[in-house]
């Protein structure tokens, strides 16, 4: 793990939306950072105040010390002079050289000697490099009045200097001249900006190397819950238990335990899942028997040839509602099995050759009834075979067949036919539908022309969506019939087959769905099984 | 007479199919169980069992293993299942059905069901296993027709179509028993498609000789005129 990785991870964060969710490791890391930075910074402010004001403390300390030693030496010399001729030149002379070859104080400092009267400078060390100071009359004039007074001065060069200006009295208290001793101030700035910076590097490192730290040590405990989430998201239903997850190397507790509950979690799913097939199969096998007795005693009856038309004509209509009644079940059955994640799909086993004209004839023979007020045709056939599921192609066409019949005025017309394509379905209208993969094969195209009332274009996109009814484009009013699941179970067994139902409407003149079909499979059949449930984390973890 | 043997225990069902069978001319049976029907099956083998997959003994598809393998291997079964689930379906085939409906379905489809297993079951081992037409040839155990020694490329219908032509040289077959014989039921689909199937075939045939064989005969059907 690099540094500069990180770098950029992190920057590349940084540069993300401030209302996107930040991921839990971004956030510990960061945390984590944050909290150093202020314990870095609190420290590090603490050692330097302490640090400078020690070494202040110090050279003022030294400044004091000096400044008795000097009054002390000027009070033992006992001058008898009254008048300012009578300076004494070796003796102050021997205090300024004194100083200078002080061997224990490495940096200079200086003593300076001003008149008492005039604030003339009467002599001078050579030291602090000719540095030359202001006069200053304030600190003049309290010095004349026997107090010891402290400042800090600048020098002409910008130089900084602390300075202690005092009066030297003789043995008779008599003030013979005002003094100032001053220190550099250089030294210490030295020191201070070297101890900035190393306290500003050091802490950088601090910072970087906690980073990668964190980061690393972070990204492990999260491991798990990385897991965990991959594991939620590839759940699928119908094998639920192989979602488990193994806690071989517990984690933290915390950790430890969503794994559990989890796993716990998907237990329950897999037994309420699994009543929910059962009660799915049970009230198929329920109401399907009663409808097949239905139907077939209608059937029978309508074998006795002395029946008159009249009756006839009234029983095939019972049977046609059975039928319809009989798909409503197929319908609401394929729908309950969707929402468990259970799509149809295609078994390797159940997929036969399917002779499509044949499936057509058959399918608008039974459909006929559906609604006798409208011409129910067949146009153009070709004979082709696909490979399918010949029942849910039944169930296509008829939820199809029933949606043109039911929507189609009395006296309209419903076309049913049948062609082949070397090309594959346009595109930009089968993206919208399904994920279409490149193929470039022949298809067979079956299409269900009517001349109802259309669809309107804004109601177009949603048709195939589960309880959707499009309203009628003429009269405005809502589809009253029908349980909207039709065309939303067609789409998903069209899908199923790798095939694409398209759909053209016209408003007051028809519309024309079409199922494009492909002659071959690319894929074994097998793969197809994509009942994944997609669950979607809210929040980025990681 | 041909012999159908229906196995379900529900009494609606097995009454309305014994009564409509009998009117499309079968001889019916009927077990409401696997035990029954075995039984049945032991004094006298039908020509085809419809099997609910239901059975209070036993599951259909065990009594399906056990007619296959017990009693004779050729014996066409249709299974009968009230659940569309794949499984189902799967192991209905795999333990030896020859076809499934799944219920509530068309009498009319079961009956052509019916009618088509038992055409196979015939063409297979049946009698003959050839028919000759002039210069058009039907090899059963092959499904394959020739014409003047060259195989042709036939779809099932068109087949079907063709058979049902060499075996009535000469005759008008109305359009009613051309769909009945070929589709399976009589009924009142649009009589452009056998025009379409009957077009479908022609071209096949004409495409190796260019005389009309099959001569449209207005308003009553289609005859074949061998040579």
């Amino acid at each position: 793990m690099s540094i500069s990785t990180h770098a950029t991870s992190l920057s590349s964060l940084l540069g993300k939306k401030l209302h996107q969710p930040k991921s839990l490791r971004t956030r510990l890391v960061g945390w984590n950072l944050l909290v150093l930075v202020l314990v870095l910074i609190v420290l590090s402010v603490t050692v330097y105040q302490l640090m400078v004001d020690r070494l202040e403390q110090q050279l003022e300390d030294r400044l004091t010390m000096q400044a008795s030693e000097l009054q002390f030496a000027t009070r033992l010399k006992n001058f008898s002079f009254s008048s300012a001729e009578s300076f004494d030149w070796g003796f102050f002379n021997d205090q300024v050289q004194g100083n200078q070859v002080n061997e224990f104080t490495a940096d200079p400092g200086y003593i300076k000697f001003l008149d008492k009267d005039t604030g003339q400078t009467l002599l001078r060390s050579p030291s602090l490099d000719q540095e030359r100071l202001p006069f200053n009359p304030v600190d003049f004039e309290e010095a004349r009045q026997g107090k010891k007074v402290l400042s800090t001065q600048q020098g002409e060069s910008g130089q900084e200097v602390r300075v202690l200006t005092l009066p030297l009295y003789d043995s008779s208290q008599k003030l013979v001249t005002i003094a100032q001793i001053g220190q550099s101030l250089q030294t210490i700035a030295q020191i201070k900006s070297t101890l900035l910076t190393v306290l500003i590097l050091r802490g950088l490192v601090a910072v970087i190397l906690t980073y990668t730290i964190c980061y690393f040590l972070i990204s492990r405990e999260l491991r798990p819950l990385q897991l965990l989430v991959s594991a939620m998201q590839t759940l699928n239903v119908q094998h639920l238990d192989q979602g488990k997850l193994n806690s071989r190397r517990p984690a933290s507790s915390e950790v430890d335990q969503l794994t559990r509950t989890f796993n716990q979690m998907l237990v329950r799913l897999e037994e309420n899942f699994k009543l929910q097939r059962t009660f799915v199969a049970d009230v198929s096998h329920e109401l399907r028997t009663p409808l097949t007795t239905i139907r077939g005693q209608l059937e029978v009856v309508l074998l006795n040839q002395e029946i008159g038309p009249r009756l006839r004509q009234n029983l095939q209509r019972l049977v046609a509602e059975t039928d319809r009644l009989g798909r409503l079940v197929s319908n609401l059955l394929t729908n309950a099995r969707a929402e468990i994640g259970q799509l149809p799909h295609l078994y390797p086993k159940t997929i036969q050759p399917v002779q499509l004209d044949d499936l057509l004839i058959e399918v608008s023979r039974q459909a006929r009834l559906l609604n006798p007020k409208v011409e129910l045709g067949l146009d153009q056939l070709t004979q082709l075979n696909v490979p399918a599921d010949p029942d849910l192609l039944k169930q296509v066409l008829f939820n199809l067949l029933d949606n043109a019949l039911t929507y189609t005025q009395p006296g309209g017309v419903v076309k049913l036919a049948l062609k082949s394509s070397k090309v594959g379905p346009p595109t930009e209208q089968a993206k919208q539908i399904t994920d279409l993969p490149e193929r470039s094969e022949e298809w067979a195209i079956l299409s269900v022309n009517d001349n109802g009332p259309g669809i309107a274009e804004a109601d177009l996109p949603y048709i195939f969506e589960r309880h959707y009814r499009a309203a009628n484009p003429t009269s405005g009013s809502r589809g009253r019939q029908g349980s909207g699941l039709g065309l939303y179970i067609a789409s998903l067994i069209i899908k199923a087959h790798q095939g694409v139902i398209l759909v053209k409407s016209t408003p007051g003149k028809g519309s024309c769905f079409e199922v494009w079909l492909p002659l071959s499979l690319t894929e074994p059949a097998d793969n197809l099984n994509l009942t994944k449930v997609e669950l979607k984390p809210n929040a980025a973890l990681f | 007479m041909q012999h159908v043997l229906v196995v379900d225990d529900e009494p609606q069902i097995t009454e309305f199919l014994k009564e409509g069978l009998s009117y499309r001319g079968f001889k019916v049976s009927v077990a409401e169980s696997g035990r029954e029907a075995l039984g049945l099956v032991q004094n006298r083998l039908p020509d085809l069992v419809v099997l609910d997959l239901m059975l209070p003994d036993f599951s259909g598809y065990q009594l399906c293993q056990r007619l296959r393998e017990e009693q004779s291997a050729t014996l066409p079964i249709i299974m009968l299942t009230a659940k569309d689930a794949l499984e189902d379906k799967i192991t209905g085939l795999e333990s030896g059905a020859d076809d499934y409906l799944t219920k509530p379905f068309a009498f009319e489809e079961l009956v052509a069901r019916i009618k088509t297993s038992l055409r196979r079951v015939a063409a297979l081992y049946g009698g003959t296993s050839e028919i000759r037409a002039g210069d058009l040839f039907i090899d059963y155990t092959a499904h394959q027709a020739y014409q003047a020694g060259t195989p042709l490329t036939l779809t099932l219908r068109e087949f079907e179509l063709l058979e049902l032509f060499m075996q009535h040289p000469g005759q008008v077959l109305s359009k009613e028993i051309i769909f009945e014989r070929v589709w399976g039921y009589d009924s009142d689909v649009s009589e452009d498609v056998i025009k379409v199937y009957v077009n479908y075939l022609r071209a096949k045939l004409t495409a190796n000789s260019p005389a009309e064989l099959i001569r449209t005969v207005r308003g009553v059907g289609y005859c074949f005129k061998p040579r």
